[in-house]
């Protein structure tokens, strides 16, 4: 992080941020609670309100993710917050498995979680994000990314499915939400982010521009994930070839505006490390069906054996309890389970995952870091 | 805190209201409390509870009591004595007047010399039995060109014969003064390591043991994630052996690959056998399984096996209860009576939104908001 230039706007300085990396010591004390086999709330739940979504990507891992549908309710929500700030869950992001901002709770849940302690966060395709939503929910949000996948109005459109017009739409919308953040001197980081298909390549330098133009905090430009049957088609051998673009596009950083490429992944060219899953515990993730399973790429019927419970017909917090949901857990950290095998590429465990098993495997020691804590410290 | 953490007021609540809905097996749930009645007296009855995880070999738990009256009433200052010499006993208090009693108890057992009372009822089955793996005790030697790699513990040796070309290892031994509990510990964990690659020893090998060891139908002793360092004490001491072992060879040999992509291959027996064989013989298994279960077979169908390790089945979930995780239980009994390489599989839900595989055409002049069209034409000059 050294590199990256001070962010001198608002708060977090961007130089604060974590773009390509786990804050898992950061929580040291939980981390010590697990280890000890307590049974620990997730620091970070990442979620969506619903599995529906207004785009259409082509390289969605979400169309892989498919469960019975179910309502997500404003009472479910609630409750489920509840829950979650009583157990001690940290933050909840609304970024998997389908676009939360359609939902009609959407606006709702990002204030009562707020309300709650919770930190809140939002990925979005931000097509319906107008300035008065963005008015309500900025203030309670610790960052608001918006996936983008394309830095030309056509190419916008073919890679996520949609008329070109959404492009232009969307453009605004970051330029309010920029405003909107100045404005009140919100502590709110905005970003962009685009998901990377190798043949998608062309779109890297036209969209670190456009990103300049917006001036959105930064703009992350990561890999794209895959089952374990390579359903999407990424070619993960072809990123290598990239690497002149890439940090072509990280050149177009200033000082208030930074292009980050997440390297560790893109790097490991799906290929994982580790054989255990032990980051589940730590960051759970959960369906817009309201299902409770370890992770996104578990959503699907197919890996039923993995699915604990669903908050729209039970509790959070007693699913949370259930001998069920440590049954599960216990499975992925057992030699029943072999990540390398049984899991598509490069999850949104993986960092956590590769960090305590080399801590597990006695390749490194855990230790309280150091310094001032990293911006958005409860989205591990 | 420690390992398991008992709610103590839960406890008590939960052994009376069983004194009225349990019949036969009445039982806490956790297996080193069966020697523990509830006492009037908390104090007494918390240093029940302490000698009955002792003598159970758990090392170190905690007593959560959330009762604020319950927690006044204890006498502090003669808990703190519960633990014996050398143990400790840690009391803090928390939120709404409870009290958080950690307890942790000094073994003055080596992992040596280990003798049948010394092992926790959670690992102590496999004991009953002889053993079916053979007999690894023996001095290895030198044998070009393999690398002998060794490493000790309490007067213990454990050896391994590494192929430097495949770093596999092709035979292990260990020698030492052994109590027969500690001998057949290693003995286990030279069979768990025979014909793995070296790294997969280091990384995994003491994961296996633990788990091969554990009676699966008793409750864990932790109520989170269970592993080897925080379940019995012996697993630290052969993984602290294990690891010393590779490094031995990795000194030796001045391998530095730590990277481990160890993936068992299938049984020659599932290799040679037909796709009708197998899916046979795991109906056949399916079946054992709901039989064991006293649930009807046909709540289970096992529809086909894709790629010789993805069972494909259906499920009545109607029978099944969906507080139990028996799917996983599934797998594991698939795996242990059939091939290890077998997962299962329900049939895969399609996305229902048409729209993310199936795009819209792309129409390329459209109207764009004014404000943003203007900016972005304005800087594009």
């Amino acid at each position: 992080m050294d590199k990256d230039p001070r962010y001198q706007l608002g708060n977090p300085k961007l130089k604060d941020l974590i773009l390509d990396g786990t804050k898992i010591e950061w929580h040291l004390d939980r981390v010590r609670a697990w280890e000890r086999g307590e049974r620990i709330a997730p620091i970070t739940i990442d979620m969506a309100l619903t599995r529906a979504c207004n785009y259409g990507c082509g390289f969605c891992y979400a169309k892989l993710q498919e469960n019975e549908r179910k309502s997500i309710t404003r009472e479910v929500i609630f409750n489920f917050l509840e829950d979650c700030a009583e157990i001690g869950v940290k933050a909840i992001s609304f970024v998997s498995d389908g676009e939360s901002t359609i939902s009609p709770v959407f606006v709702d849940a990002v204030k009562k979680g707020h309300e709650l302690g919770l930190s809140m966060s939002v990925a979005t395709n931000a097509l319906v994000l107008n300035r008065r939503k963005l008015e309500e929910i900025m203030p309670c949000l610790t960052y608001l990314r918006v996936n983008f996948s394309g830095g030309e109005p056509k190419r916008y459109a073919e890679i996520m499915g949609v008329p070109e017009k959404w492009f232009f739409q969307v453009c605004q919308n970051i330029t309010d939400m920029m405003e909107i953040k100045r404005k009140n001197n919100l502590d709110v980081t905005v970003g962009m982010q685009m998901v990377l298909m190798p043949q998608d390549a062309d779109q890297v330098i036209p969209l670190a521009k456009l990103g300049k133009k917006l001036r959105p905090d930064y703009l992350i430009i990561k890999h794209c994930s895959d089952n374990e049957d390579g359903a999407l088609g990424v070619n993960y051998a072809g990123y290598k070839g990239l690497y002149d673009i890439l940090r072509e596009a990280e050149a177009y950083s200033d000082d208030e505006y930074m292009v980050k490429v997440k390297w560790s992944k893109i790097e490991q060219e799906g290929k994982r490390n580790y054989q255990r899953c032990y980051g589940a515990p730590f960051i759970l993730q959960m369906s817009g069906s309201g299902l409770v399973a370890p992770c996104g790429p578990l959503f699907n019927e197919q890996y039923k054996k993995f699915h604990i419970g669903n908050i729209t017909e039970n509790r959070f917090k007693d699913i949370w309890q259930s001998d069920k949901y440590w049954e599960v857990m216990n499975y992925l950290a057992s030699p029943e389970f072999n990540a390398q095998n049984m899991c598509g590429s490069l999850c949104l465990q993986h960092m956590v995952n590769e960090k305590l098993d080399a801590y597990m495997k006695d390749k490194i020691e855990l230790v309280t870091p150091t310094g001032s804590p990293p911006a958005h410290i409860n989205f591990v | 805190m420690n390992g398991v953490i008992l709610n103590y007021d839960e406890l008590v609540k939960g052994y009376w209201e069983g004194l009225n809905t349990q019949l036969r097996k009445f039982s806490t749930g956790y297996e080193f409390l069966d020697l523990w009645v509830p006492d009037s007296d908390h104090t007494s009855s918390i240093f029940n509870i302490i000698d009955a995880a002792s003598s159970h070999g758990l090392n170190s738990f905690s007593i959560n009591v959330t009762n604020a009256e319950v927690a006044q009433s204890l006498d502090v200052e003669e808990l703190k004595k519960a633990a014996g010499a050398g143990g400790q006993v840690a009391i803090s208090h928390e939120k709404g007047g409870g009290l958080l009693i950690a307890v942790t108890i000094e073994r003055q057992t080596a992992w040596t010399t280990l003798g049948m009372g010394d092992v926790p009822s959670l690992y102590r089955l496999v004991f009953n039995y002889e053993t079916a793996v053979g007999d690894f005790e023996c001095s290895l030697t030198e044998m070009p060109p393999f690398v002998l790699a060794e490493s000790s513990s309490d007067g213990a040796v454990l050896k391994a014969l590494i192929d430097p070309s495949s770093h596999l290892v092709a035979e292990t031994g260990f020698r030492g003064r052994l109590a027969p509990v500690s001998r057949r510990l290693v003995n286990e964990l030279c069979h768990i390591m025979k014909g793995k690659p070296v790294n997969e020893c280091g990384d995994h090998a003491v994961i296996f043991l633990e788990h091969a060891l554990r009676d699966k139908s008793q409750r864990r002793l932790n109520s989170g994630i269970t592993t080897p360092r925080n379940s019995w004490f012996v697993f630290k001491e052969l993984t602290h052996l294990v690891r010393e072992m590779a490094d031995d060879y990795r000194r030796k040999t001045k391998y530095d690959d730590r990277q481990n992509f160890y993936l068992p291959a299938s049984s020659p027996q599932w290799q040679r056998a037909s796709d009708s064989n197998k899916l046979e013989l795991v109906r056949e298994a399916a079946a054992l399984f709901c039989k064991a279960k006293e649930i009807l077979a046909s709540s289970i169908v096992v529809k086909e096996i894709v790629r010789s390790s993805r069972v494909m089945i259906e499920v009545d979930l109607n029978v099944w209860k969906d507080s139990e995780p028996f799917l996983l239980e599934l797998e594991v009994y698939l795996r242990k009576q059939v091939e290890l390489a077998l997962s299962i599989f329900c049939e895969e839900t399609p996305d229902l939104n048409k729209m993310r595989w199936d795009r819209p055409a792309v129409k390329s002049q459209v109207a764009k908001p004014k404000v943003f069209s203007a900016a972005l034409e304005a800087s594009s000059n």
